[in-house]
């Protein structure tokens, strides 16, 4: 019974894993095409999304590398508090594959419930 | 903004190294994760309420920040110290240690750089400073193998010593850099004055190893501790530096040519400033006599020893130096003792050694006292006097005799109070253990033998001219190197009432020895009290006298049984000529007007500060105008007055020309001039003759000198014969309420009234002596300033002085003639033989014969 268990957890783990892989950059897009973040305040709204399962400072690399892909541009302003602020904002580039990976989500979400409601169960023989 | 820990930054630094690693990351990428993940955790420990970011709160936000990150107890990055080669660590102990140390030693025994550039060993702390610096050193390359055994904390206290000693004394000896290098390049010397800059370079490279051995050790308090240390001990220094720096600084511009600049930096030096640096630079005419102190290297000297120039410019600069310490302090330079100098040391010359000694005197057979001379004193001191109370004339005769253990003749200078109204009668000076009496001639005549015979040839004469009122100036030279010279001065002055002040003396450049007191006879032909003495005096056959010591000659005289009316009396005028050989003086009386307007005008000199409060009270209730002479003329009341600042010396000057053009408003006016010493020649005093030479309301003019010291508007005003010493007894609240009262009621006044005969058949009324016939001389004089008649009386007069000099061919050569000592004045001896006596004693002894 134990084994079971644990083969499922594992299964279910790479599978999330997986699930946040290709998800985590479409909600950093997600979110900046909704206007200008601060580095410190999008990490923590990206934490927070429930099941999103990633650590802090995870998500830097993460962003380091959609700015080198030219996806996201980012500018510095000083503040008193301690070092300088960091803020990320869309590139063009990175609006439109914003758009182009939302319009794509949707249509696999959709897809996905359709599946669903397509469902005819099958008469079982007796 | 949070405080972190050195600890918790370089934990930080350590843990984004590791990241990037992690992350596998290099160069512009990785630097960009490091500052990312640097700002979250700022963020994140910001949001923390605790006030410093230690390691606990960074591990926390760490913990949060990465979800594979196990907490590590750091262990430090030990840091291995590079094994320093041999010839480093030679190097390092010769001139961090054992060279500086060497140094320090020998320059305070030796005072090698004190004699030749400035003092840097002044006080015993900064003997034990400069100590400490090498040992410093010495501690921390001794122990630099063993840290862990010595805590951080004193190896950076240590550190911080050795390094502000070291930086302290480097930046004074900067300038000395291009001689240094020369000098050791051209003649292999010169690595003295280096030591300090090398020694301080070399603490700084064993701070920067310390450092790091404490970082490596987590002890990252080390820098604080450090900076602390350097902090305290170079700021320390330089503190004590700060008051005459400050000082100096402001006596340049108190030089300033601007006169509202050189105001302001009186007023500055008024509120605050060093008096041993203030008095110092009084001295210091030239470079070679300058006070040697760090503050003045490093104001004018440490360049201006290099060119030689600008330390020349202070010589001429002195007299302006003088009269901005009198301003500042409000007593004359020379009233303190000389600054103790401890210069011209060399190996086997103890640190007591003093400049001073070895000064030239700058004022020599000059026309001020000028400056304390070292090692001479007055040693004895003999003063005699007799009071006639018939012709109302003291004669008192003082006899100095001055020492000079110097090695070098001086010359010994002196101004004198006299009795008011008196003048100079008689000046002997001792050659060779022999009394020679002086030429009189005029002021002309006298002081360029004086100056020809004791400047040129610096041979024996002695010099008295009268400078002010009652006021004389007494110069003689040479007293000779570990010799002494004697001389004495007579003094003939009428009585004020019954009462006859003794001379004393108020300037003068010599000191006195420990044991030295006034030996006083005072005798007269009435009974008298003398000052504070408690005895009065007692009889003595046909005199009245009274002898005792004293340590001041600050008295009166009180004839306490005197005739209360004058009587008519004459005396044998051996100067006069032939058909008026006998004078006689009857007495005559006459009132003077009551005053309509006085004007008081008080210095407002520091030195008048304790006498404000009798001032206050004496013109308390008197119709009096009070003008305060604080460099302007401030009108103040009675009680305004018992409250004002008395600061510095002021300039009365404006105080006195506000006074006058008041008091001529009015033609039965007085000023009163209560004032202090006033050795600078501030004010302009033709613009005050002016007002009491022109015009028709002449005001009455009276000084009153509070306080001992001299005065220049005093003797300038006094020359002219338009001001008159007040009575002697004014100095006090009773007296001067007194006097006042009298000024405004009016009063009578007695004087005397001249007639000349042949001889003194018929003549009933007393015979007196000849000093009769020099007052009555000292009064012509004065209103006709005729020198022929002051020479011929023998009297030290504003026109006529008095000269003592070694030979025949000197007084010659100056058109002068000693006086014959049988014309004289003298004191009688007591008991005096009376000629009555006489002929009783000579029919005495006829009788007996005649009965044998």
């Amino acid at each position: 019974m134990s084994d079971k268990v644990e083969i499922t957890g594992d299964w279910f783990d790479n599978w999330a894993v997986q699930m946040r892989k290709g998800l985590l950059d479409f909600c950093i897009l997600r979110a900046l095409k909704e206007g200008e973040w601060y580095g410190y305040a999008l990490v923590k709204a990206l934490v927070g999304i429930p099941g999103i399962g990633v650590a802090e400072g995870s998500i830097y690399p993460l962003l380091s590398r959609l700015k080198k892909q030219g996806l996201v541009d980012t500018r510095l302003e000083e503040s008193n508090e301690g070092p300088a602020r960091k803020y990320y904002r869309l590139t063009l580039q990175g609006r439109q594959q914003a758009e182009e990976m939302a319009v794509y989500f949707e249509t696999m979400i959709r897809g996905v419930e359709t599946l669903g409601k397509q469902h005819q169960p099958t008469k079982t023989t007796a | 903004m949070k405080t972190w820990t050195e600890a918790a930054e370089m934990r930080l630094e350590s843990y984004l190294r590791e990241r990037v690693a992690r992350e596998g990351m290099h160069g512009e990428e990785a630097a960009e994760l490091k500052d990312d993940l640097r700002r979250h955790i700022h963020e994140e420990i910001t949001k923390d309420q605790v006030g410093t970011c230690g390691l606990m709160e960074l591990e926390n936000a760490l913990g949060r920040l990465d979800a594979g990150y196990q907490p590590q107890i750091p262990t430090p990055d030990v840091y291995k110290a590079p094994k320093r080669s041999k010839g480093v660590r030679v190097f390092l102990w010769f001139f961090a240690v054992i060279f500086p140390l060497g140094i320090v030693i020998f320059e305070w025994i030796s005072n090698f750089c004190g004699a030749t550039f400035f003092e840097p060993i002044p006080t015993v702390g900064h003997g034990l400073l400069l100590l400490a610096a090498p040992l410093c050193n010495w501690w921390l390359l001794i122990t630099e193998d063993k840290q862990t055994k010595h805590p951080f904390k004193w190896r950076a206290v240590a550190s911080g010593v050795s390094f502000g000693v070291g930086l302290f004394y480097a930046l004074l000896f900067l300038p000395l850099i291009p001689a240094s290098c020369f000098a050791l390049l051209a003649f292999g010397l010169g690595l003295l004055s280096l030591a300090p800059i090398i020694a301080w370079a070399l603490s700084w490279r064993i701070a920067v190893k310390e450092k790091r051995l404490a970082n490596s050790y987590g002890f990252g308090n080390f820098k604080k501790f450090w900076w602390a240390m350097t902090a305290l001990v170079f700021g320390g220094l330089c503190l004590f530096e700060a008051p005459a720096i400050w000082t100096r600084h402001q006596v340049a511009r108190g030089l300033d040519s601007d006169p509202a600049v050189s105001q302001s930096a009186v007023e500055s030096l008024r509120s605050w400033h060093s008096k041993d640096t203030l008095l110092s630079m009084c001295y210091e005419t030239s470079m070679f006599m300058s006070g040697g102190d760090i503050s003045s290297w490093i104001t004018d000297r440490s360049w201006g020893a290099m060119t030689l120039s600008n330390s020349w410019q202070q010589a001429s600069n002195i007299a302006n130096v003088r009269d901005l310490y009198f301003k500042v302090t409000g007593e004359p330079f020379n009233n303190t003792p000389p600054p103790h100098w401890t210069r011209g040391g060399m190996l086997g010359q103890t640190r007591e050694s003093r400049m001073i000694e070895e000064e030239f005197d700058f004022d020599h057979g000059g026309d001020v006292v000028a400056a304390k001379i070292k090692y001479l004193d007055c040693k004895e001191s003999r003063f005699d006097a007799h009071l006639d109370s018939a012709a109302r004339i003291g004669y008192g005769e003082w006899t100095l005799v001055f020492h000079n253990g110097a090695t070098t003749a001086r010359e010994a200078r002196c101004q004198m109070r006299l009795p008011r109204g008196g003048q100079v009668s008689r000046l002997t000076l001792w050659i060779n253990g022999e009394p020679c009496e002086a030429a009189f001639g005029s002021v002309a005549q006298v002081k360029a033998a004086y100056k020809e015979v004791a400047v040129v040839q610096r041979r024996d004469p002695v010099l008295v001219n009268m400078v002010g009122p009652d006021t004389i100036m007494v110069q003689c030279f040479p007293v000779p190197a570990k010799g002494e010279m004697k001389i004495r001065i007579g003094v003939t002055a009428p009585l004020e009432g019954d009462t006859w002040r003794l001379p004393y003396i108020i300037e003068k450049n010599f000191g006195d020895t420990p044991s030295m007191q006034h030996a006083l006879w005072m005798q007269a032909d009435a009974p008298f009290s003398c000052g504070d003495v408690p005895k009065p005096s007692h009889a003595d056959e046909a005199m009245q006298s009274l002898s005792f010591s004293s340590d001041t000659m600050k008295m009166s005289v009180k004839l306490s049984a005197s005739p209360k009316t004058m009587e008519s009396v004459w005396c044998e005028d051996r100067f006069a000529a032939a058909g008026e050989k006998i004078l006689i003086a009857e007495p005559h009386s006459s009132a003077r007007a009551a005053m309509e307007k006085i004007i008081v005008v008080v210095d407002g000199s520091k030195t008048l500060e304790k006498h404000r409060e009798w001032i206050s009270k004496a013109l308390s209730d008197k119709n009096a105008t009070i003008l305060l002479a604080n460099d302007r003329a401030t009108p103040v009341t009675a009680e305004e007055l018992a409250k004002a600042k008395f600061l510095g010396g002021c300039d009365n000057e404006p105080a006195l020309y506000e006074a006058l053009l008041k008091a001529k408003e009015s033609p039965n006016s007085a000023v009163l001039w209560l004032h202090g010493p006033q050795p600078v020649s501030m004010g302009r005093s033709e613009r005050l003759l002016q007002l009491l030479e022109r015009g028709g309301n002449r005001p009455a003019f009276y000084a009153l000198p509070l306080v001992d010291g001299a005065n220049r508007l005093f003797e300038s005003l006094g020359r002219s014969g338009l001001m008159s010493p007040a009575p002697s007894d004014a100095d006090s609240e009773a007296g001067l309420s007194s006097w006042l009262d009298l000024l405004q009621k009016g009063e009578e006044t007695f004087s005397w009234q001249w007639s000349r005969r042949a001889d003194a058949t018929g003549l009933t009324n007393k015979k007196v002596s000849d000093q009769l016939a020099r007052f009555w001389a000292m009064e012509e004089v004065g209103k006709t300033k005729d020198s022929k008649l002051a020479v011929n009386y023998q009297i030290v007069s504003y026109v006529s002085g008095a000269v003592v000099l070694e030979t025949i061919e000197q007084y010659q050569r100056h058109g002068l003639t000693p006086v014959d000592a049988a014309t004289t004045p003298g004191i009688a001896n007591v008991p005096e033989t009376s000629t009555a006596l006489m002929l009783l004693f000579g029919t005495l002894m006829a009788c007996l014969r005649r009965k044998r």
